[in-house]
């Protein structure tokens, strides 16, 4: 899958979990998915919702070791290439 | 270990919003010695494991609400039953001996939890480990992949553990129940005889031989799939509310006059 669709899906994705207002054409690789505002409950609801969108299942400490939305992108395209 | 990272927007409160007696009981205790690890690791476990069994022979049980619980584990959802850390140990004993569903709980991953969980899985518990932090997400995934995924399957959770602040109920049980049952069943139980452990910050309750024992459930709470954050509180205090009046009717049933409060009050921590 290419990069730019897999940044597409997941700002859908973290938009609909994330409490904060998220500009989705801001959204970028370098996006700092700290500035998602993701508490410890919204992590569960990601961790499902990209499970659902992407047929991955991450384990929250994979999520909490990236910084940027491009380590995260990196990280799914392994995880759908293996 | 456990782990923490930016991450983690939940952080514990503020110590100085603690009370003394609370942070007396929290307060980090230096590493055991191997002698104590062994003892709290496999002896204790074993020897609760043995004194619930024959005390539970002893108790009369008197149940309050039964069509809430029969309601809840007899249909097709399956159930998450939530009450406070310090009656869990009676009442996990309780859950475990009625044997319609297959039961997931969880346990910190701490010295204490090490027994604690050896004990629910000799009770027929599987046990699963977290508490906060990271660790503790991805325990609170594991188990609703758990129940979801186990036919016949339930969730047992002690809201306001692992550590307390006692009676304030944490938001996991909430996101446990949206993504499995959609309903959360709150259950307490008192006794007029029992041993209370007021070094504990949960005030553990044990009742005594031959306690005539409260078991009371109460109406359950639906839980929708999606909330917005203002519901999400709204149905964390509703629960947290129902805990704490069921509690109350528990004791007043049994005839127990306990001194301290259900729930813990925060102080303000101090401005500046």
């Amino acid at each position: 899958m290419e990069r730019a669709e897999i940044l597409r899906r997941l700002t859908t994705v973290i938009a609909s979990s994330s409490t904060a207002p998220i500009d989705a054409d801001e959204v970028a690789e370098t996006t700092d998915l700290l500035s998602f505002g993701v508490d410890s409950l919204i992590l569960v609801d990601l961790i499902f919702d990209l499970e659902q969108e992407f047929g991955v299942r991450l384990r929250a400490e994979e999520l909490t070791s990236m910084r940027l939305m491009g380590d995260l992108i990196s990280h799914l395209q392994r995880r759908l290439a293996g | 270990m456990e782990t923490s990272s930016a991450w983690d927007h939940n952080p514990p409160p503020e110590a100085s919003a603690v009370p003394e007696a609370h942070r007396r009981t929290a307060r980090r205790r230096p590493p055991p010695g191997v002698l104590r690890r062994v003892l709290l690791r496999y002896l204790a476990p074993e020897l609760a494991f043995i004194l619930l069994r024959l005390l539970r022979l002893s108790w009369r049980i008197r149940e309050s609400g039964r069509p809430h619980y029969d309601g809840a584990v007899g249909g097709d959802r399956a159930p998450v039953i939530a009450f406070l850390h310090g009656r869990a140990f009676m009442l996990l004993d309780t859950i475990a001996g009625r044997r319609r569903r297959r039961w997931f709980s969880m346990c910190s991953p701490s010295l204490d939890g090490d027994a604690m969980a050896r004990l629910e899985r000799r009770l027929g518990f599987d046990v699963l480990r977290g508490s906060s932090g990271t660790n503790g997400v991805q325990a609170l995934v594991d188990m609703i992949r758990a129940v979801r995924e186990t036919p016949g399957a339930g969730a047992c959770l002690a809201v306001d553990g692992s550590r307390g602040p006692r009676g304030h109920v944490q938001g996991g049980i909430l996101a446990l129940a949206q993504r499995t049952g959609g309903s959360i069943l709150p259950v307490t139980l008192s006794a007029d005889r029992a041993w209370i452990l007021r070094k504990t910050w949960d005030r553990t309750l044990l009742a005594k031989p031959f306690a005539r024992v409260e078991l009371v459930y109460g109406e359950p709470l639906a839980v929708p799939p999606r909330l917005r954050p203002e519901e999400f509180e709204r149905l964390r205090q509703e629960l947290e509310a129902r805990l704490i009046a069921l509690q109350g009717e528990a004791d007043r049933r049994s005839g127990r006059a306990d001194t301290e409060p259900v729930r813990v009050e925060l102080a303000r921590a101090p401005a500046g």
